[in-house]
């Protein structure tokens, strides 16, 4: 997982509004050009794919006046710019083609396998800021004991344990051993088809229906992949809090609490903590963006139908409009998510309004 | 620590500072690193299992005791026994053997990447941060641009797009890999752009390229070193995944991530196979964090 | 120690989530594992592929069908009986009466006639079932046609032996789809192509409620269908691509059937006894490819010193244990011409010495495709090791490079085919004719022009004249003249395997039988105890 912070955040006090304004067009032609480059990218990567995307559509049989016919049905004659033109055109239009594998349109795929993946996520941020956040409190204000050190050592191993390896062996040991989790997929086969699909998000859909064993049998699928997932996130969070607590601690208003005499809980918890609030927001942000690369390994192991599933496929099988759409939707949400976090930042923390 | 005649003359000299040469300077401030090094059990053990990597995939033909590649299906999926340690895979051959020749891999890739990123990151970054100005801009669109895709996903899309092949993998590793570099190599550029000695080169008449490299490349290696220790972790993890999806290392190459991936086929008869090689992926992964993490420590006490 | 209680409290809660693994499935459904990556569609005219043709074949019915057990014997289907003219070039079927499609329609010859158009006219991968005996889109209107709402005609150009073209309008290229429905969904003279990708428009037994792709497939039970209503009320197919999730969900009853094991999982779970396997016999085979515009490579020689670096024996035993049945020749076991002969075996030696005396005694380098998945990948590296072996280092890569294939730009390809007519036609035609070698004729279609090979013309000859040959005994004869001629041709196209494609059924599921030519259904299947 690479997390990255891009936002640097000057600062400014007087006349707010002629430079806010300047700040918006920046950012606008900031992700306007981000999104050009992005397109770029997949585009490129799109028409690299070494599978031939026509026999892709029409199979290894057909004779070769198909394979001429459907090639230029697919515009694959034209210069490579106009091509890329096309697309560009195509997508401003909100069109992303249709895909060759599931024969539908990519929008729509992604609005259904897209949920699969935030439902997956954002369980695993939960669990991983549920945990992390007080390990790392609790590291930095033990700095130095063997809570410390266990609480790094545990740390980096999130760092570094594969994340499809790890859930390999959680599928031998708790399905195939203990027969405590179901063996992947998001509900059971005989499960489906029950429940009417409003939202796409199953366990919200299940409970909105009324269908309990639905969603019961969806939790239960959700748990083994997003407690994976979350102990990635846990490792970067636990980091995170620990040495933004760290800074706290050594301010000069924590001395002062300490020596009027304050307990250590409330100046943990109310003072040192509420302060870092703020940045701790910015990076569960960040851990969330970092969590769209674990699902893509993790849902091939799972047979999670999301996001990451579904653009594995696409790129093993040359399906470049699915390619191009996924690829362009998990762009966009880095960017969003970045972008997010530092209007966020903005607006929150105290020492930039 | 009680030291011997000639080894205790060498440690005061070393950790003397009286220098008198400025080559006595640079093993000085090595060796007080290196002491606490040792100092940091952690970062000391990340430290032992590297080198202990780099030995291994350097005696490899010597520590293996079967030849990685030979088939036989007559010992085909055999647990692991006295004369296969790790038990054999799918073709009869030897996991141990071909676990070592993987470290061999492993590093190749590793060592690869970085060599070739840590240039490219730091005069990227380097050249942005010293010019500025649309330089500065455009360069750091581009690195902007690179940065927001997650670098699986980027990774993945690169090498799926070269075809597969370990050195296709580097490159689309590479890829993913060099744009945090460029931005540490710009932030710290930034903070030494104006610095006296900077500008007393410029009004020297010192050109761009000699004072990036004979001024800010010392500056920022520190950090840089830092932060590609912490890298390499994330490059075999990386590695690992490619190989698991099929990209990366192709046959009969031996690849920790592509023989956890085959072997997550025989995951219900033959645990071994997969179970191996994800546990040495994770050692080393986690050697290098603990490397870099107490590395970091060391050479760059602001962030620690 | 307020964290310490809120991580007790995390765990109970997931404590609690892990309700006891639900067991079975339930009695009147049956529940398929498969895997639905190479699933594109389900437009039974446009479809080539295994997974989806078997929907296809419960999705529609076609005129003639032919039994698993019995497959070269024609069955009456929606064509209630059918009479063949003397000159063996008209072929009249009368239409089983008070069919009705799932939308209510009822079937007729009108509807037929338009379906057979529909897959002639729309020209892809599965058309070749009709146009290989010179139907085209030009000819197809005058040649096959309803003359009333109960009896189709069809007429053939040539005079082909009668079981060829019987044999085609069983195959699920020629389902019969609902005409005057599809009309209605069609869009700028698409032939409804658009809609019926992912909707169904058949007759038969199953109709399609959901297609989620690479995740599931639901079908119901149709309750008009007329041989009755199937007994499984409901049928799932779930995208399960890993083979030990397939094994571990087989084994705990999460699924019925589970159709991509491996070998090994396969071994485990026959030993284990709670599930059947069933190998069943597929019409193509496992190959590899020599191109034969390299010059090292269109040595006869060098090609033979190949037959001798394939691990039959040795792939027999363990990745190919239920993926085939060991064959090195043309014509598959049970079809008419069939042979066990098999001469070649693994011997390095042998190999060298071909390779000495073709003049490369030191071997030579190659790039080698080989395609992903098992068992064709193992295949491939167990290829590769013993050339090694034997001096020639081949530069194996493990990818979808059929495109390079096709196009005839590779060195060595290794893949497998399947075809969907039970006649020895079907593979020869591929394997061994090529009417025309030069790079412009394009006849991509066929491996034996992929691989650049100018099959001997004694034996492209004799394959045309069987395919004609009415006189089952002469045909019978020229086939095994045929077989034994290809192996001892030094092919540029050697084969290993006969492809058998195996199925575990849970022992309580009965009627489940895997098909041949990939139609095997769902309407006969009941779950017992």
């Amino acid at each position: 997982m690479s997390i990255t912070q891009t936002s640097d955040a000057p600062l400014s006090r007087k006349s707010p509004f002629p430079k806010a304004a300047a700040k918006i067009a920046t950012s606008f032609i900031v992700i306007l050009t981000t999104l050009l480059g992005l397109m770029m990218i997949t585009f490129t990567v799109g028409r690299m794919v070494p599978a031939d995307p026509v026999i892709a559509v029409i199979g290894d049989q057909a004779d070769q006046a198909t394979y001429d016919r459907v090639y230029k049905e697919m515009g694959l004659d034209r210069p490579i710019y106009v091509q890329f033109g096309n697309y560009l055109n195509d997508v401003v239009h909100l069109d992303f083609g249709q895909s060759i594998i599931t024969k539908q349109s990519v929008a729509k795929d992604l609005s259904r396998v897209f949920p699969a993946t935030i439902e997956l996520a954002t369980l695993a941020t939960v669990i991983g800021a549920g945990l992390g956040i007080p390990l790392g409190v609790i590291a930095a204000v033990r700095k130095g004991t063997w809570v410390d050190h266990l609480a790094r050592v545990v740390g980096l191993l999130g760092y570094s344990t594969p994340i499809f390896w790890l859930g390999t062996i959680v599928i031998l040991v708790f399905y195939a051993y203990l027969g405590a989790i179901p063996p992947g997929g998001r509900i059971y086969l005989y499960d489906e088809g029950i429940v009417q699909a409003r939202t796409n998000f199953i366990l919200l859909d299940s409970a909105l229906g009324g269908h309990w064993n639905v969603f019961w049998s969806a939790l239960h699928h959700i748990i083994a992949p997003a407690v994976i997932l979350g102990y990635a996130s846990m490792a970067y969070l636990s980091r995170m809090t620990r040495s933004f607590m760290l800074e706290q601690l050594r301010q000069e208003y924590i001395l002062t609490a300490r020596a009027k005499g304050l307990g250590q809980r409330p100046i943990v918890w109310r003072h040192a903590f509420r302060n870092i609030r703020v940045q701790l927001l910015t990076v569960i942000a960040l851990a969330y963006c970092g969590l769209l690369d674990g699902t893509v390994l993790i849902e091939t192991v799972f047979a999670w139908p999301g996001l990451g599933s579904y653009l594995t496929s696409a790129l093993f099988f040359a399906d470049m409009n699915a390619v191009l759409g996924s690829v362009l939707l998990i762009g966009l949400i880095s960017i969003a998510i970045n972008l997010l976090s530092d209007i966020v930042y903005r607006f929150i923390d105290p020492r930039t309004r | 620590m009680a030291k011997s005649g000639t080894f205790s003359s060498l440690h005061d000299w070393l950790i003397s500072e009286d220098f008198t040469s400025s080559r006595q300077a640079r093993l000085h401030s090595v060796y007080l690193g290196w002491l606490s090094l040792v100092a940091n059990p952690l970062a000391f053990a990340g430290f032992a299992v590297v080198l202990l990597l780099i030995i291994v995939a350097a005696l490899a033909p010597v520590i293996a005791v079967h030849d990685p590649f030979a088939q036989d299906f007559l010992t085909a999926l055999q647990a692991p026994s006295a004369t296969h340690w790790f038990g054999t895979d799918e073709f009869g051959r030897d996991v141990f053997s071909r676990l070592i020749y993987g470290a061999r891999t492993t590093l190749y890739i590793t060592i690869l990447v970085t060599v070739i990123v840590a240039p490219i990151g730091f005069v990227i970054g380097a050249t942005a941060g010293y010019l500025g100005g649309w330089v500065d801009v455009v360069l750091m669109r581009i690195t902007d641009i690179f940065l927001s895709f997650p670098s699986l996903v980027l990774a993945l899309a690169f090498s799926a797009a070269l075809g597969p092949g370990i050195e296709n993998a580097v490159i689309a590793i590479a890829l993913t890999v060099w744009p945090p570099i460029a931005r540490l190599a710009r932030a710290e550029t930034l903070t030494f752009r104006h610095a006296d000695f900077v500008v007393a080169a410029e009004l020297q008449g010192a050109g761009t390229g000699r004072i990036l490299l004979r001024h800010i490349v010392p500056l920022c290696a520190p950090s840089i070193i830092v932060r590609l220790t912490l890298n390499m972790s994330s490059i075999i993890l990386t590695a690992a995944g490619l190989g698991f999806l099929g990209l990366g290392a192709q046959p009969p190459m031996a690849e920790w991530g592509a023989m956890a991936a085959s072997g997550r086929q025989y995951l219900l008869d033959a645990w071994w196979l997969t179970t191996v090689p994800g546990v040495a992926i994770l050692t080393v992964s986690l050697a290098f964090n603990l490397l870099g993490d107490g590395l970091r420590d060391i050479m760059d006490p602001r962030n620690g | 120690m307020k964290t310490f209680k809120r991580a007790l409290l995390t765990c109970a809660i997931t404590a609690a989530a892990f309700h006891p693994a639900a067991a079975t499935t339930p009695k009147n459904e049956l529940v398929i594992a498969i895997m639905m990556t190479t699933m594109r569609g389900l437009d039974p005219h446009e479809v080539n592929q295994l997974e989806a043709a078997e929907v296809v074949a419960n999705l529609y019915d076609r005129l003639i069908a032919l039994p698993p057990d019995d497959i070269t014997n024609p069955q009456p289907s929606l064509a209630e009986s059918w009479a063949v003219s003397d000159d063996g070039k008209r072929f009249t079927f009368k239409i089983r009466q008070g069919v009705t499609f799932h939308s209510g329609n009822t079937v007729t010859a009108r509807d037929v006639e338009w379906s057979l158009h529909r897959l002639v006219k729309l020209g892809l991968a599965p058309s070749t079932d009709l146009r290989q005996w010179g139907f085209s889109a030009k000819n197809v209107d005058q040649l096959i046609r309803a003359t009333d709402d109960q009896t189709l005609v069809l007429e053939t150009p040539e005079v082909w032996n009668p079981n060829l073209i019987l044999y085609s309008l069983a195959s699920y290229s020629t389902s019969i789809v609902d005409s005057r429905f599809l009309k209605s969904k069609e869009k700028d003279g698409d032939w409804a192509r658009n809609y019926l990708q992912t909707a169904d428009a058949g007759s038969g037994p199953y109709s399609l409620v959901t297609w989620r792709s690479n995740q599931l497939l639901i079908a119901d039970a149709f309750k008009d269908y007329w041989k009755g209503a199937p007994a499984m009320k409901r049928v799932y197919l779930g995208h399960v691509p890993e083979s030990s999730a397939q094994r571990l969900q087989i084994d705990a009853g999460d699924v019925d059937v589970a159709t991509r094991l491996s070998s090994t999982d396969l071994s485990g779970l026959e030993r284990d006894g709670k599930v059947t396997v069933q190998k069943v016999p597929g019409f193509g085979f496992y190959y590899l490819a020599l191109n034969q515009k390299d010059e090292v490579l269109s040595n006869p020689k060098v090609r033979e010193a190949f037959r001798y670096l394939i691990d039959y024996d040795g792939l027999a035993g363990s990745v190919m244990k239920y993926y085939g049945i060991k064959q090195q020749t043309i014509i598959p076991g049970g079809l008419p011409g069939a042979s066990t002969e098999m001469p070649y075996k693994l011997d390095i030696e042998k190999a060298k010495q071909l390779l000495a005396e073709a003049g490369y005694p030191d071997g030579f380098s190659k790039v080698y495709f080989a395609q992903p998945g098992t068992p064709e990948s193992e295949v491939g590296i167990s290829l590769q090791n013993n050339a090694a072996k034997a001096g020639i280092r081949l530069d194996l890569q493990i990818g979808d490079q059929i495109g390079k294939f096709r196009s005839r730009q590779f060195e060595l390809f290794s893949s497998r085919t399947g075809e969907r007519l039970p006649d020895p036609h079907a593979v020869l035609q591929s394997y061994a004719t090529n009417a025309n070698n030069a790079d412009d004729a394009k006849l991509a279609g066929l491996v034996a022009w992929r691989s650049a090979w100018d099959v001997p013309k004694e034996i492209q000859n004799m394959v045309t004249a069987a395919a004609h040959e009415t006189d089952q005994e002469k045909r019978d004869e020229l086939y095994a003249r045929i077989n034994e001629a290809y192996l001892r041709s030094s092919p540029a196209l050697v084969t290993s395997f006969q492809r058998t494609d195996p199925k575990a059924v849970r022992n309580e599921v009965k009627g489940y039988v895997g098909h041949p030519t990939w139609l095997t259904r769902w309407d006969t299947v009941t779950k017992g105890e």
